[in-house]
């Protein structure tokens, strides 16, 4: 009974620790490393009244990026507030309506595009940084850690406690 | 002891399951995977158009069902018939008496080859409730306008004749006559029918 408690604590310690290395190695990686990285939300690109005009002039309309970064699982949101519909690759929308489109996969696209003088819009579609990549990263080399002390442990001898030397 | 600890470590890993179960299921509603169109939902444009056997096609009077609209031409050697196989392929996934609430239609881009009778011929191949419709360039364009279809022959011409540049996507119009959802050319079959289990719902 007294070697099973050992034994036990041993293993549960020897995961604790596994489990600290894992938070160490993935969570400054994560906080260094991906600043920009961000769980998936809605976002909303608004075409104003007026930007048809502005590219027929060949002008970039000023509140329209030429570009812009997203993360899988965000859904872009095009509301049309000009006059005339507008396009964006497989996203059609009437004027004075909105549409939008679930970004299911990282990617980069360049996407043919009505609100640009260039016809073009690029982007950039990143992987998530959701409570799975944290997880992931914490019990991926954590638990792997945590077995190999455990396993050292095992190996090591049992100290007799004082009343059994008594 | 031990066996009581067990027991708790089992119930307890249990509840945290369940739980985890839960907040998965809860926090992720059943959301179209096409694309969606936000409220108040665009109304999709009315046009007529006169079908293979004389009669008036008008949008409008298929209300109370939904209408998968398509537009392509009988010569395309990619899309069209791809797109119009998977549309047959998502009917024949729903349950029996689903596929009646739905309505898919084709609209030519290439009215110079493409007769009333040529695209309904055409379509019935993939199935005999499809219809197929065309007219004269000029009571088609403001459809593909209307739509905001892009359409443009080439020029460069194959042995089977010219090609026609156009947009491969499927509208879906809801029972109310509005614009609610389209699918790119390259959307699984499995994700239509999910999007149209959906709609059927509604």
């Amino acid at each position: 009974m007294h070697v099973k408690r050992i034994y036990f604590k041993r293993i549960s310690i020897s995961l604790l620790i596994g489990l600290l290395f894992g938070v160490v190695v993935t969570e400054i990686p994560i906080f260094l490393l991906y600043k920009t990285a961000r769980a998936p939300k809605e976002i909303t690109l608004i075409i104003p009244k007026g930007t048809a005009d502005q590219v027929s002039r060949g002008e970039q309309p000023p509140t329209i990026p030429q570009n812009m970064t997203f993360v899988v699982g965000d859904t872009l949101t095009v509301k049309n507030e000009d006059i005339v519909d507008h396009k964006l690759g497989s996203l059609w929308v009437p004027a004075n309506s909105s549409a939008s489109l679930f970004l299911g996969e990282a990617a980069s696209f360049a996407y043919d595009c009505s609100f640009q003088p260039g016809n073009s819009f690029g982007m950039d579609v990143r992987k998530p940084l959701t409570w799975v990549t944290h997880l992931g990263g914490i019990a991926g080399p954590g638990i792997s850690l945590g077995i190999l002390i455990a396993l050292y442990s095992l190996a090591l001898p049992i100290r007799k406690e004082k009343n059994a030397l008594a | 002891m031990d066996r009581k600890l067990l027991l708790t470590g089992a119930i307890s890993f249990l509840l945290l399951g369940t739980l985890a179960v839960a907040v998965f299921i809860f926090a992720n509603p059943e959301v179209p995977r096409g694309t969606t169109y936000g409220e108040p939902y665009p109304p999709a444009k009315e046009f007529t158009l006169i079908r293979a056997d004389g009669s008036v096609f008008s949008l409008s009077d298929y209300r109370g069902k939904l209408v998968l609209l398509f537009f392509g031409y009988t010569s395309c050697p990619d899309f069209c018939p791809t797109t119009l196989a998977e549309l047959n392929r998502a009917l024949e996934t729903l349950q029996p008496g689903d596929a009646d609430e739905i309505q898919i239609v084709l609209i030519t881009v290439d009215p110079a080859r493409d007769t009333p009778e040529r695209i309904q011929d055409y379509v019935e191949n993939f199935n005999t409730d499809f219809i197929g419709l065309s007219g004269t360039e000029e009571e088609l364009a403001p459809i593909w306008n209307g739509y905001g279809i892009f359409r443009a022959i080439p020029g460069t011409a194959s042995a089977g004749g010219y090609l026609v540049d156009h947009t491969a996507r499927v509208t879906l119009i809801d029972r109310q006559g509005n614009l609610r959802l389209s699918f790119p050319s390259d959307m699984p079959v499995e994700d239509i029918v999910h999007d149209l289990k959906l709609m059927l719902r509604e």
